[in-house]
């Protein structure tokens, strides 16, 4: 059609316009008209872009701080202070939201992850917490958060579990287990996706493959209870005789609650939290002071008001061991490790008090236990170290030492240990070289000094 | 086919709403017949006066925000429900009464206080009740839980009653919740399982997330051990009352701390021996299964009932069983708190459960609430198991805009929930019933009771309330189909066999239901079994399996829907062997 008109105009041969009134040319104020018009419109313009700038700025959430505690209300006032100091700040409104979060003023804390996301759409923790808060109130909005938060990250497994256990509770099957098996693959050394998916298998009576991923899971963490019971239950339905062993009898009678993935990111949230920070920094600092009955008065007030919390125990141990209440320290450490038996440092807390009352078998166990949950736990290898040596078993001794120095190339005590390790299997260069190391990572300190001049002394004696 | 659910759940709304007059016509349709409610609110209608006293609330006690209990019962053998309602006052006080009220049904379907004449009034506050006939006198007898030592009263057999919590041996100091007669040995006595909660002491102070003052959860409280009590029977040297013998220890369930709050005792996994389920806030529930040399072994957690789908131990609460998808096995439904759902653990064979809440439509729509009482009854006549659902707040929580109930409940009070089952296990939410304030109205609703208070034939209920008025629920649902209610006794022990489970025969069909008042939470329901027939004008068979002499299976003969029966022991065709 476009191509007609041309053609038509010159078959037809159109006479040239005529103009109907002289051309003169415009004056000046003329335009002002126009003008007016155009800086109008612009002003228009720049005011309603303003105002729209401002209306997506949602106003601060202040919460009823009258009846809060009062840390609780002056640490929460200061994070408001900074967003209303900053208010372009992501990093202002997530903190904000991040206590508002802690001290569960929900919904307030909702509306500063929403604000961070905007300011600062790549960062993920922002999507992820506000789904989170979503997860039970909104399921669906939730989803729709992880989802942004999985296209920032994708390699953040407690997201895809999350996101998972979400599209579970909306009854979307297939999703969730696309969601737990993204979640193994972000991290393999965790046993978490494995029972999902595991669990997935049970829905559909698919015991067989149940029971073939939670083996796969018993590998991953052998002593984890939700495995070890899971497996036995889907071992049962499979018509397999679960043939339960002592790890597996202990663990469907312990009672104890299912160790859950660990997340950095919401851990953080409990760390926001001033009520129990307060009473631990108080605890503390009675303990610090030697008021021993004060600390351990608010140990316990601390491990009431937050049983979920592992340091407090170990500090409240720690009280009484100072306090020469040995037996109270080791049920309390004993306790610790029942209670959380994936927490390396309630295992090497406990070998020590195991030590003290002369239970040495079961100390080294411990520490065993502690550098398996955190491979790189330099004092724990350090001190199954020296459960070895007591024990004669020295090879084992040099590698703890060796895994130790690896975890906390600043640890003295390893480079000594060493040392004398070696010496004793007299490899004299390799411990002189070692004792080296430590004294030169403990300048001022006599004793390795002493082992190292008394080293270098038989190695030179032993020269040829 | 698809559609037939959806069709069926249409009409029911429909019926809601109806210009027909539907179901008995002696029933009120209202002023208006398009708003005719389902439930109707027949509280001041019957003369029902009482209103839960939790005390003074600056303390903000524990035992004050868990509500309490409520039974319906036959207390003069004059057919027809009375109604036990306990109370509160203030927790601690010892040199206090405790705020329970009896009420007798008189002409009309009025409720007359007769409390102090029956002789209840007894100290504690107040938390649930367990009835039954403890000694086989033909009359019923009821145990009180309370924060503080828990009580046993026997019946004089004309409604009068007797405290024989001494006399009988029974000494529960610990927080008594829900509590549950049945017989475990087998012996023809009713023996008595108390679930005990946390260990609470007066003034324990306890913070919300933000610092203020609100109510203590169990998270921060130590659990305690459930006590069971095996009835010795009357014994010679006492032949008043009956003897109970505590047997917490020896029968194995002192191995396990708990924090109970709901109880269901039945034969879970079908041996023919009695076990019980706990449901533990914010733990794992227990399920005691019993063995032949009258050992519990908790099985909880092997036979899937011990958490939910995540492997989450959630705040279990009530707890009913039955069989909401019609496959004949019973199924298990436990109540939770806001931002967890209600569970619903569905047999996938006999003593074996599996997480299937989100499946029955029943997980979504629970979030916003704390469920606590909760009654599955055939509300309908249509032939499946619906759900009435009583909730309310433990923590702060929004604060609702409601005029149901004074500021300081507000931050607490919640609407009550009502699902009807599509017939296989599938369930809806009706947030509007027909204009019925239950599931409209915003209190904080505790214990959730059913019976057939005005023998029509169809199931009514009872909501107690935190610091509120109990009310009482007439069903005016648009019925479906036919009816049946069913008394089994036993004439050799003269009472009803809490514990029998009955099988009618429909057809092809088998509906399978237990006798067992104790379901819910802190309740206890009418002794009679009442089931929804759908279209059937007749049933073919009733088969009834006898808690106690073994494996005792009778059968009775069948006969016209739409009538409350008794079958007797010994008067139907044995089945199995009578092991008597």
């Amino acid at each position: 059609m476009s191509n007609e008109t041309p053609e038509i105009e010159k078959q037809i041969d159109l006479p040239e316009p005529v103009s109907t009134s002289p051309s003169v040319p415009k004056k000046a104020w003329e335009n002002w008209p126009m003008l007016f018009l155009l800086v109008a419109v612009g002003v228009s313009a720049a005011i309603w872009w303003i105002s729209q700038n401002l209306n997506a700025m949602p106003k601060v959430p202040k919460p009823d701080f009258t009846t809060a505690n009062s840390n609780v209300a002056h640490a929460t006032a200061q994070l408001l202070k900074a967003v209303e100091d900053k208010p372009n700040s992501a990093e202002a409104w997530g903190q904000y939201g991040e206590i508002l979060m802690a001290h569960e003023w929900n919904s307030e804390a909702l509306i500063c992850f929403d604000q961070a996301a905007k300011l600062n759409p790549k960062e993920m923790r922002w999507p992820y917490l506000a789904a989170i808060l979503l997860e039970r109130e909104d399921p669906t909005l939730a989803l729709a958060k992880y989802d942004i938060a999985t296209g920032l990250s994708s390699g953040y497994a407690p997201l895809w579990m999350r996101r998972g256990n979400t599209l579970l509770g909306l009854n979307r099957t297939d999703e969730a287990e696309t969601s737990f098996k993204k979640a193994l693959v972000a991290d393999k050394n965790q046993p978490y996706p494995l029972i999902a998916l595991a669990r997935i298998a049970g829905v559909r009576e698919n015991w067989k493959m149940a029971t073939e991923l939670l083996e796969q899971a018993k590998s991953v963490a052998p002593k984890n209870r939700e495995v070890l019971v899971e497996l036995t239950r889907s071992r049962m339905l499979l018509g397999v005789n679960p043939m339960l062993g002592q790890a597996e009898q202990s663990a469907i009678l312990s009672g104890q609650r299912y160790d859950t993935m660990p997340d950095e990111i919401y851990s953080a949230i409990n760390e926001q939290e001033v009520a129990a920070r307060f009473a631990a920094m108080q605890a503390d600092s009675a303990a610090a002071k030697g008021d021993l009955q004060a600390a351990a008065e608010g140990y316990v007030a601390l491990i009431k008001q937050r049983p979920e919390m592992v340091r407090p125990r170990l500090n409240l141990a720690s009280v009484f061991l100072q306090s020469g209440q040995a037996p109270l320290a080791l049920t309390t450490l004993k306790e610790a490790v029942q209670l959380f038996p994936e927490d390396a440092r309630a295992h090497y807390a406990y070998s020590y008090a195991l030590e003290g009352s002369q239970q040495l078998e079961a100390a080294r166990r411990e520490r065993e236990e502690a550098v398996r949950l955190k491979p790189d736990f330099a004092e724990a290898h350090f001190a199954l170290a020296i459960s070895a040596e007591r024990d004669g078993d020295m090879d084992q001794a040099i590698q703890s030492y060796r895994l130790a120095i690896q975890s906390d190339t600043r640890l003295a005590r390893a480079h000594l240990g060493l040392g004398l390790a070696l010496q004793k299997q007299g490899k004299l260069e390799q411990a002189v070289k070692a004792m080296d190391a430590a004294v030169k990572l403990s300048p001022g300190d006599p004793v390795p000094k002493g082992y190292l001049d008394k080293a270098k002394a038989l190695l030179e004696k032993n020269r040829p | 086919m698809h559609l037939l659910p959806y069709l069926i759940l249409f009409l029911v709304l429909a019926g809601c709403s109806s210009k027909l007059p539907q179901g008995n016509p002696t029933k009120s349709t209202g002023t208006d017949p398009y708003q005719q409610p389902c439930l109707v609110d027949i509280t001041k209608l019957s003369s029902l006066n009482f209103v839960h006293d939790p005390g003074d609330l600056d303390g903000f006690s524990m035992p004050q925000i868990m509500g309490s209990g409520a039974a319906f019962l036959d207390i003069d053998g004059d057919q027809d429900l009375d109604l036990l309602l306990i109370g509160g006052k203030q927790p601690g006080a010892k040199e206090r009464a405790g705020g329970d009220r009896l009420y007798r049904q008189e002409a009309g379907g009025k409720f007359a206080d007769i409390t102090e004449w029956a002789g209840i009034a007894t100290g504690g506050y107040g938390m649930g009740v367990a009835v039954g006939d403890i000694d086989n006198d033909g009359d019923l007898d009821f145990f009180l839980t309370r924060y503080g030592a828990d009580r046993l009263f026997q019946n004089r057999g004309d409604g009068r009653f007797d405290d024989i919590t001494e006399k009988a041996g029974i000494t529960n100091l610990q927080w008594g919740t829900a509590a549950s007669f049945f017989d475990f040995d087998r012996d023809g006595w009713l023996d008595l399982f108390i679930a005990n909660y946390v260990d609470f002491y007066p003034g324990s102070v306890c913070e919300d997330g933000s610092g203020r003052r609100d109510f203590c959860g169990p998270e921060s409280l130590a659990g305690t051990v459930g006590r069971l009590y095996r009835n010795l029977g009357k014994p010679a040297t006492d032949t008043v009352h009956s003897q109970f013998e505590d047997i917490t220890v020896p029968s194995g369930i002192a191995r396990r701390v708990g924090k109970g709050l709901g109880v269901l005792c039945k034969d879970f996994n079908g041996d023919g021996l009695m076990d019980i389920f706990v449901a533990n806030d914010g733990e794992e529930n227990f399920l005691w299964v019993q063995y032949e040399n009258q050992m519990f072994s908790n099985e909880a957690i092997l036979r899937g009932v011990a958490l939910n789908r995540f492997g989450e131990a959630q705040a279990n609460m009530g707890v009913v069983s039955e069989d909401f998808n019609n496959d004949g096995l019973s199924d298990l439904f436990v109540t939770h708190l806001a931002g967890e759902y209600n569970t619903l653990f569905q047999a996938s064979q006999v003593g074996q459960f599996s997480d299937r809440t989100v499946a029955a439509g029943l997980s979504l729509s629970s979030l916003p609430f704390t469920g606590f009482g909760v009654a599955a009854a055939d509300f309908d006549h249509d032939g499946d198991v619906d759900l009435a659902i009583a909730n309310g707040g433990v923590k702060r929580g929004r604060r609702a805009e409601t005029k149901d109930v004074n500021a300081f409940w507000s931050d607490y009070a919640q609407r009550n929930e009502f699902y009807l089952n599509d017939g296989k296990g599938g369930f809806e939410s009706q947030r509007r019933l027909g204009g019925s304030d239950f599931t409209e109205r915003t209190e904080v609703s505790r214990s959730l009771i059913h019976g057939d208070v005005d023998n029509d034939g169809d199931v009514d209920f009872l909501v107690t309330n935190c610091a509120g008025p109990a009310r009482l629920y007439r069903n005016d649902f648009p019925k479906l189909g036919n009816w049946l209610s069913i008394s089994a006794i036993d004439p050799l022990l003269k009472r009803s066999a809490i514990g029998a489970e009955i099988q009618i025969q429909v057809g092809e069909r088998v509906i399978t239901r237990d006798l067992n008042p104790s379901t819910g939470y802190l309740g206890c329901n009418d002794m009679r079994v009442h089931v929804g027939l759908g279209k059937a004008a007749r049933y073919d068979a009733i088969r009834v399996y006898w808690p106690n002499g073994g494996t005792e299976i009778e059968e009775f003969p069948g006969g016209d829907s739409n009538q409350t029966i008794t079958v007797k022991r010994g008067s139907g065709r044995i089945l199995a062997g009578d092991t008597r």
